[in-house]
């Protein structure tokens, strides 16, 4: 068994495990934090397979901004999470099912391609290729691309802007809400203080 | 021109409708669209009619359906027929309607009224005038529902609705039986027109389907005779008119004596060459004829609705027209049909002017003595009655004559016919006495007075009419026998015949003087035989064996029905909507609004998809894909 | 490499695939669902490198458009979890079956 082999099957084996926690861990949170190694055993078999350029944008996106991002939303809608209610829906079974029954599917579709002998080695400076290849050839892609990214970061903005007035408004209530309270509590003090000072009274 | 005569009646019934009706307006000049057009429809009838007599028949067509191959036309057959029924019915129509006027007066439908009487006058010419079958089967269900309309004119009350759905129900059995003879026709002639049927019957060209020449022959007239058995209540479909009468006076008059129970008679007449050639059917006619004017006379002996005995009267003398029409062929029904159709409607209009001036006091036993209080009504009910009982030289003693004359062949007829004859005169005596000699016997007689010149002049005409309606065909003169029947030869006077009618009509007369003369304690036809009595008062208990026999009958049956209906047709309707519900449940199960649900069938799909294109490649599939 | 079958790589793809499918269907809250589309779109690209390694190691199409894929990838997961957040702050919920708003 060569170095290669034994790699590939380490590589696999965390991409797979820390993918299974992924989807079945309860608490999402850590969910999130097994998808850093997740992504980071792709990008290592992305390395594995000569392409350090896609491992360099795995690693940076995959592994580091994606999880990150989502555990600032999961933060921000953490009142949601509750223990006493399964992360699971009702479709649990038959999700399996079809999951299982796709993978069959897959399997199946495997036999088929075949066992062709990759080339010996990856080209040299494919990096610099396909960085020119971006600028000639897939120049359209490239800027629909940059335009697209631009498109989705106005529109998550957008999207995620929280609505002024409906927070005003929540904030006002919440204020009145503590002034409210305050008042009750002062109003008690002073009523306790009073009868206190009664009792006071009646004994002297 | 023609056309014109059911046309303008048509719209003046529209007009009034739009006029009057819809805006509950009830003045009195409600009534005169319909009745000046009326009166144009008799100018037009006088003017067709003497056309007929100067150029002979006319006629006039234009398409009216094409469905395919089935083509219709409309139009009109202006015949001897056919002008003289324009004649009668218009004239009729339009004095009934002048009466109208009078009697309605103060009424809260006077405008729907009118309405009604302009709708039917134009359906009735329209049914005299009708070249086709189906046009005739059109009109003839049109002259029904005014008949239904007007009987049960004023609805709100019980007695009238019912009648109302009686006359309905009842003549729907002879409807029926005209519509399968018309059916019949047309699969076996595929046409409708009269003319065309009468050529083809005649040649003996015509070719019957599902039915053996014989049969057809025989069964066709017998079915065109149910109708005209319903329409112009001969036993055993006389039930309804009777109680026809709770409609207004003036619509007894008009339709229930005149002319829409007359269609039948009619009828016979226009399809008569349908009877030639079936001497059975005819014979049917003639019996039942025969039979229904004997029973009918019978009862309106003893019946003391004033109403009621010139409806069984109408009954009795529709029975003679058929007759007549059996034995004698289409001048002597005929000529009855007109000269009844004058004289009837003239009593049953004296009848209205009675009930009008006694505040709707109906029953004979309590009118008396209007003779001095009604003289003119008086008179002309003698001269209707005179005319009636067929008393020389009163129209009805001439149309009469010819019915008695043809049936001296069947001795059993003849003695029949003079039999109802006698009793006739006896009945319509009886009237006359109990409602306007003595002294009034109630409080409505006893103010009454004579009725306003709108009443008046109509009796007056149609006493007149009554008198000298004879003069139409004369024994020697024949004026009627050359425009209905062109080429036959006109019976003389049968010297022996004449005086045993009017033998049967003086002794009946003179019986009716004897019994009535002195004011009687009681009725004195009350005093027959108890079983006798009761057998006429209760009208043969027809009516009894139809409600408690056939209605219960039919009511049980329905009542298995509705069971069947209600457990196991709307079960089995249930079930089909619960199965639909069901696969509805079943499949909008799948649209729960879980997208993961949809995606997870999405996969599942795409797996199924996946794996047919794939065994389809390995051609596990046999040529099922592609 | 001599040893390293093709057919290894589409097992590790398909398998991860599979768990990424799995999530989407069967978590109840959106951020999950979006992490197993994640883990899809990396199994896709993991495929698609190694079709590109064993048999057009010459061509720049896969690397250029897994590029694509990942960019298009992250505009989405940013685009959805903006959304997540704004259904949060309307129904004070991120649970896909509560959500009801797609009932047919």
């Amino acid at each position: 068994m060569s170095q290669e082999v034994a790699l590939f099957a380490l590589l696999s084996l965390i991409t797979l495990v820390s993918g299974y926690w992924v989807v079945r861990c309860r608490n999402l949170v850590h969910a999130a934090f097994w998808l850093m190694p997740t992504f980071f055993g792709v990008a290592l078999l992305f390395l594995l397979l000569g392409n350090e350029l896609l491992f360099t944008v795995q690693l940076l996106i995959y592994s580091g901004a994606i999880p990150i991002t989502v555990l600032f939303v999961l933060m921000l809608t953490r009142e949601v999470m509750r223990p006493d209610r399964t992360e699971f829906n009702r479709l649990g079974a038959f999700a399996a099912a079809a999951a299982v029954l796709f993978l069959g599917l897959c399997l199946a579709g495997a036999r088929t391609a075949g066992n062709p002998e990759p080339p010996p080695s990856v080209p040299v400076g494919l990096t610099r290729r396909v960085g020119e290849a971006f600028l000639t050839d897939y120049l359209l892609p490239f800027e629909v691309a940059s335009l697209m990214l631009l498109g989705a970061m106005v529109g998550a903005v957008y999207l995620a802007r929280s609505d002024k007035k409906a927070r005003s408004e929540v904030v006002g209530l919440e204020r009145k809400k503590l002034i409210d309270q305050a008042r009750e509590e002062e109003k008690s003090a002073d009523a306790a203080a009073a009868g206190m000072a009664r009792r006071r009274g009646d004994s002297v | 021109m023609v056309a014109w005569i059911p046309l303008l009646p048509a719209f003046a019934a529209a007009a009034t409708a739009l006029l009057f009706v819809a805006r509950r307006d009830n003045r009195r000049v409600a009534a005169f669209p319909v009745i000046l057009v009326t009166a144009a429809s008799l100018a037009l009838s006088l003017a067709a009619f003497s056309t007929v007599r100067e150029v002979g028949t006319q006629t006039g067509q234009l398409e009216w359906l094409a469905i395919g191959s089935f083509r219709v036309s409309a139009g009109f057959l202006l015949d001897g027929l056919s002008a003289l029924m324009l004649l009668v019915v218009a004239s009729v129509a339009l004095l009934v309607q002048v009466f109208s006027v009078g009697y309605m007066e103060g009424d809260d439908g006077f405008a729907r009224f009118f309405t009604y009487l302009g709708l039917f006058a134009a359906a009735m010419l329209g049914l005299v005038l009708a070249d086709n079958l189906l046009l005739i089967y059109i009109c003839w269900e049109l002259v029904g529902i005014c008949s239904y309309l007007l009987i049960g004119f004023w609805y709100r009350n019980r007695a009238p609705a019912n009648a109302a759905k009686k006359a309905f129900i009842v003549t729907r059995f002879g409807d029926l039986g005209l519509l399968v003879a018309i059916i019949l026709l047309w699969n076996s002639a595929h046409t409708f027109e009269i003319a065309a049927l009468e050529k083809l019957v005649q040649s003996g060209n015509l070719k019957p389907v599902f039915l053996s020449a014989s049969a057809f022959a025989n069964l066709v007239p017998l079915l065109v005779f149910l109708g005209a058995v319903g329409k112009s209540a001969q036993f055993p479909l006389h039930v309804w008119l009777p109680d026809a009468m709770e409609g207004p006076t003036p619509v007894s008059a008009l339709i229930h004596a005149a002319t829409m129970v007359a269609a039948g008679v009619f009828l016979v007449a226009r399809l008569f060459f349908l009877f030639h050639a079936a001497p059975a059917a005819l014979a049917t006619v003639a019996w039942v004829g025969g039979f229904t004017a004997l029973m009918a006379a019978t009862i309106a002996l003893v019946q003391t609705d004033i109403k009621k005995v010139l409806a069984y009267s109408t009954i009795s003398q529709l029975g003679y027209m058929m007759l007549g029409l059996g034995l004698g062929g289409i001048t002597v029904g005929m000529f009855h049909l007109t000269t009844h159709a004058f004289f009837k409607a003239l009593l049953f209009l004296c009848a209205g002017s009675v009930i009008h001036a006694c505040h709707h006091e109906q029953n004979l036993l309590n009118l008396g003595g209007l003779h001095r209080r009604m003289p003119l009504t008086s008179w002309t009910t003698i001269v209707g009655s005179l005319a009636l009982a067929g008393v020389f030289p009163f129209a009805g003693f001439w149309s009469k004559d010819e019915i008695l004359a043809s049936a001296r062949s069947q001795p059993v007829l003849f003695a029949l016919a003079v039999a109802v004859a006698a009793m006739t005169a006896f009945y319509m005596t009886r009237l006359w006495f109990l409602a306007f000699a003595g002294e009034p016997r109630a409080s409505g007689a006893s103010h009454a007075r004579e009725s306003s010149p709108w009443m008046t002049v109509p009796l007056a005409l149609l006493a007149v009419a009554a008198a000298v309606g004879g003069a139409l065909n004369l024994p020697g003169d024949s004026f009627l026998t050359a425009l209905l029947e062109p080429g036959r030869h006109a019976h003389g006077l049968d010297l022996g015949v004449a005086a045993l009618g009017l033998a049967a009509a003086l002794a009946g007369i003179i019986l009716g003087v004897a019994l009535y003369r002195k004011e009687p304690a009681s009725d004195p036809v009350a005093r027959l035989p108890r079983p006798l009595y009761s057998f006429l008062a209760n009208k043969w208990y027809i009516d009894d064996f139809y409600e408690k026999g056939v209605a219960r009958a039919a009511v049980a049956w329905g009542g298995l029905v509705a069971w069947f209906d209600r457990n196991v047709v709307d079960n089995l309707v249930n079930l089909a909507a619960w199965i639909c519900a069901l696969f509805g449940r079943l499949l909008g199960s799948f649209t729960n609004g879980q997208p993961q649900f949809y995606a997870a069938v999405l996969a599942l799909m795409a797996v199924v998809a996946a794996a047919l294109v794939g065994l389809a490649a390995t051609g596990a599939l046999g040529g099922i894909m592609p | 490499m001599q040893t390293l079958p093709l057919q290894a790589w589409l097992v590790v793809a398909a398998i991860l695939f599979s768990l990424g499918l799995y999530g989407a269907l069967a978590r109840r809250n959106a951020i999950a669902v979006l992490m197993g589309l994640e883990l899809m779109f990396a199994a896709a690209n993991l495929n698609l490198l190694a079709f590109w390694r064993y048999k057009w190691v010459q061509s720049l199409e896969a690397p250029v458009f897994v590029t694509v894929i990942i960019l298009v990838a992250a505009c989405e997961t940013a685009l959805a979890l903006a959304i997540v957040l704004g259904v949060f702050r309307r129904f004070r919920n991120v649970d896909i079956e509560d959500v009801g708003g797609m009932r047919g």
